[in-house]
């Protein structure tokens, strides 16, 4: 019996591609890829783009919510049918960790968010598990989802994703340590705030690279349940951003009909 | 602090899936097997602080295919890899008397799914092509551990093997 496979082991190309291997292993492959006329750097991506498609048709959310009902289960009593399962909108790499922060409480009618598994953080008078912020982090191998209060330093790409449980209207913007006000979504210069689209996370199609603005970078969902002017919470947080140190941890002074979520971010030189 | 599971998903999820499809050459059974895979992970928690996660996640994952291999979840006829059946098929020690049990009860009341089996062992040599200093490193085993493993496993091969070319 002889090895089967005369290419190099997907194996150990999937674990170089999650950088676990050390520098003579992986050089090892790069040679033994190189023998072959392929390149380490389009079989990379190759994986990123299968690991995009993969997430996309499988999204976390689901997935989680399964393993989760599975392992809550034990042994012997989980269904054998595989489910069938939607596409939508998934996404790369991650890490963990959202931040809620609710200006009044929201109803709780979203199995799919009340199930995902990330410790989360909340704050304010009025917790809420209806909606969610998260921040990813961009890297050649993938996206970072970050913690709140995580560091991050200038030219850090970032990417906005929200999940939520309602249908409603939202705007994301982030206030920095410079006082700086930055809308996010919908695009700049859209009067009035987007439709939240409730179910799976949601990323915003653009990202964003961190300045040089000092201290801290504090990102916001606000949400309403109708339609409002984004004038409106760019205004809050101008006014909040003014007040240097409450604009670290303190919610957007704004009208009782809407929620907001917030995430910090703390500046690296 | 509890597992990310969904972080853990979201950056080792398609590289498992892969794994699953690639040995059981059945979407829906890989899409199921991924699910356990990370149930195993789960449950494993206390255990993972020191470990290269996607290493000991495509060990799981070859644990958890051969198993559902072996407790006939995938007919013989209908895999198409038949090297990879033999040897899930071949496994008829302990391993494999565990593994006849429901899976889960295999994967957490049993056998240790963050070990790598003997079937697994020989799958990572033989079918993925790993060199046996390869596999014992993956395998956090010393080669001559792994070869003898191997070696136990490739006399009942070659029986089954022989059996299949008579029949033939």
């Amino acid at each position: 019996m002889t090895t089967r496979e005369p290419k190099t082991p997907t194996w150990l190309l999937e674990r170089l591609a999650q950088g676990e291997l050390d520098g003579e292993a992986a050089a090892a492959v790069r040679d033994r890829l190189t023998s072959e006329g392929r390149s380490l750097e389009d079989e990379v991506a190759a994986l990123e783009r299968a690991d995009r498609e993969t997430l996309a048709a499988h999204p976390p959310a689901e997935i989680v919510a399964e393993i989760q009902r599975r392992a809550a289960i034990g042994a012997g009593v989980r269904s054998r049918q595989p489910r069938r399962l939607v596409f939508g909108a998934g996404f790369a790499m991650a890490g963990a960790l959202a931040v809620v922060l609710a200006a009044r409480q929201m109803p709780r009618r979203a199995a799919a968010l009340d199930t995902a598994p990330e410790p989360t953080t909340i704050k304010g008078t009025h917790p809420t598990a209806g909606s969610r912020l998260y921040v990813y982090r961009h890297h050649r191998r993938g996206d970072e989802r970050l913690a709140d209060g995580e560091r991050v330093a200038p030219g850090d790409l970032l990417q906005l994703a929200y999940a939520t449980a309602e249908q409603g209207f939202g705007v994301l913007l982030s206030i920095d340590g410079a006082g700086t006000v930055t809308q996010h979504w919908p695009e700049p210069g859209r009067p009035r705030a987007a439709p939240l689209r409730p179910g799976r996370e949601v990323r915003l199609p653009s990202a964003y690279e961190l300045d040089a603005a000092p201290t801290f970078e504090r990102f916001f969902l606000v949400k309403s349940e109708q339609s409002f002017d984004v004038a409106t919470v760019v205004e809050a947080a101008r006014r909040l951003s003014a007040r240097a140190p409450e604009a670290r941890h303190a919610p957007l002074p704004l009208p009782k009909q809407f929620d907001q979520i917030s995430l910090a971010l703390e500046k690296t030189r | 602090m509890a597992l990310d599971i969904e972080g853990h998903y979201r950056r080792f999820g398609p590289m498992v899936l892969r794994r699953c499809r690639a040995l059981l050459r059945s979407e829906a059974q890989a899409e199921d097997a991924m699910h356990d895979v990370f149930v195993a992970l789960l449950r494993s928690d206390d255990r993972l602080r020191d470990e290269a996660p996607a290493g000991l996640l495509l060990r799981i994952a070859t644990n958890v295919c051969l198993n559902r291999l072996r407790s006939g979840r995938r007919r013989r006829e209908e895999a198409n890899d038949e090297l990879v059946w033999q040897i899930a098929s071949t496994a008829n020690d302990g391993e494999a008397r565990a593994a006849a049990r429901h899976l889960l009860g295999k994967l957490f009341d049993a056998d240790d799914p963050l070990e790598a089996s003997t079937a697994t062992l020989a799958v990572m040599h033989f079918s993925d092509g790993l060199t046996l200093q390869e596999t014992a490193r993956e395998a956090g085993l010393s080669v001559s551990g792994v070869r003898k493993r191997l070696r136990r496993l490739r006399g009942r091969l070659s029986i089954l093997e022989g059996v299949a070319h008579d029949d033939a």
